[in-house]
């Protein structure tokens, strides 16, 4: 049996470099917003859930310890881009199936910290030593797709500035 | 020198190189690269075979952000071969003579110098189509 699960509060920092913020502090002004347009005192959260792709060991401690809201189930989870929507995931279920009435989620990155280049991959992967990186991956499926499909055949035909990176 | 991936792959003669792949003998589902265990039963140490030397080239892109072993820009691209397996490496050609669809096979590609030296297998467009 699940009951219905709502978002009682938001809280959201700009996206900008951040050179002049830890990654804490960004959860941290996240959560503080999310707290008061909830209108929730901290005490009334159950459980957290923090989702980043590269945010390291222990980040919601990192982030919670300074806003005095340890001493809760706090759970840590890495799932690439999905890492924020896992951790809401998990939240819902917490509540859907009532092990909580009232939980936190973040989801935080704090890219800025590789200064510039693609986001690192493991060299475990046997395309990864190869070169291999993200946008390669996305930009090979396009160039594919394009070449499929008929549909766009006529759009790119139209814009000569676009034929130089279209395949042929 | 280093060798990326030497599971892989195999230098036959001069720059040519042979991809190997993992065939497994209880069920036959091949896979690249070589898996410690074939991913449809579980049997382990599935058979390596010699895949063939001719592929088509399925998509590429030219990679423009320099990584720690490849200055950029460099060139790569995924291949389909006849054995039903899409394998992915560097393609050492400019982007400009490349299409989809065109028959590639695979070479062997030195990168860096002296300590950071590696080799690895790469992919040439294939000399008769």
């Amino acid at each position: 049996m699940t009951r219905p699960v709502y978002v009682t509060g938001i809280g959201m920092t700009p996206f900008r470099k951040k050179h002049d913020v830890t990654q804490a502090e960004l959860g941290q002004q996240a959560v503080v917003a999310a707290l008061r347009d909830a209108e929730f005192d901290k005490s009334k959260v159950e459980a957290v859930f923090s989702g980043s792709g590269y945010g390291g060991p222990m980040l919601g401690q990192r982030i919670l310890r300074d806003l005095g809201m340890t001493g809760v189930p706090i759970v840590n989870n890495e799932n690439a881009c999905s890492s924020g929507s896992t951790a809401l995931h998990l939240a819902f279920r917490s509540v859907a199936l009532g092990m909580y009435d009232a939980v936190l989620v973040i989801g935080s990155d704090k890219l800025s910290r590789f200064g510039s280049g693609t986001i690192p991959l493991e060299d475990d992967d046997h395309e990864v030593r190869l070169g291999q990186i993200m946008p390669a991956v996305y930009a090979m499926r396009a160039q594919r797709y394009l070449m499929s499909s008929e549909a766009l055949r006529p759009i790119w035909r139209s814009y000569p500035s676009k034929t130089a990176n279209t395949p042929r | 020198m280093n060798k990326l991936n030497a599971d892989s792959w195999k230098q036959v003669s001069g720059d040519q190189a042979v991809l190997l792949m993992s065939e497994c003998g209880n069920c036959g589902k091949r896979n690249f690269p070589p898996l410690l265990y074939c991913p449809n039963c579980h049997a382990e140490n599935p058979e390596k075979k010699e895949m063939s030397r001719i592929g088509t080239l399925y998509s590429f892109s030219r990679v423009h952000i320099k990584h720690k072993l490849y200055p950029a820009p460099y060139v790569v691209g995924y291949v389909d071969f006849p054995e039903g397996l899409r394998v992915f490496g560097q393609v050492r050609a400019n982007a400009e003579e490349l299409r989809i669809g065109m028959k590639v096979e695979p070479s062997v590609c030195s990168f860096g110098e002296d300590e950071e030296a590696v080799v690895a297998y790469c992919f040439v467009p294939a000399e008769k189509e």
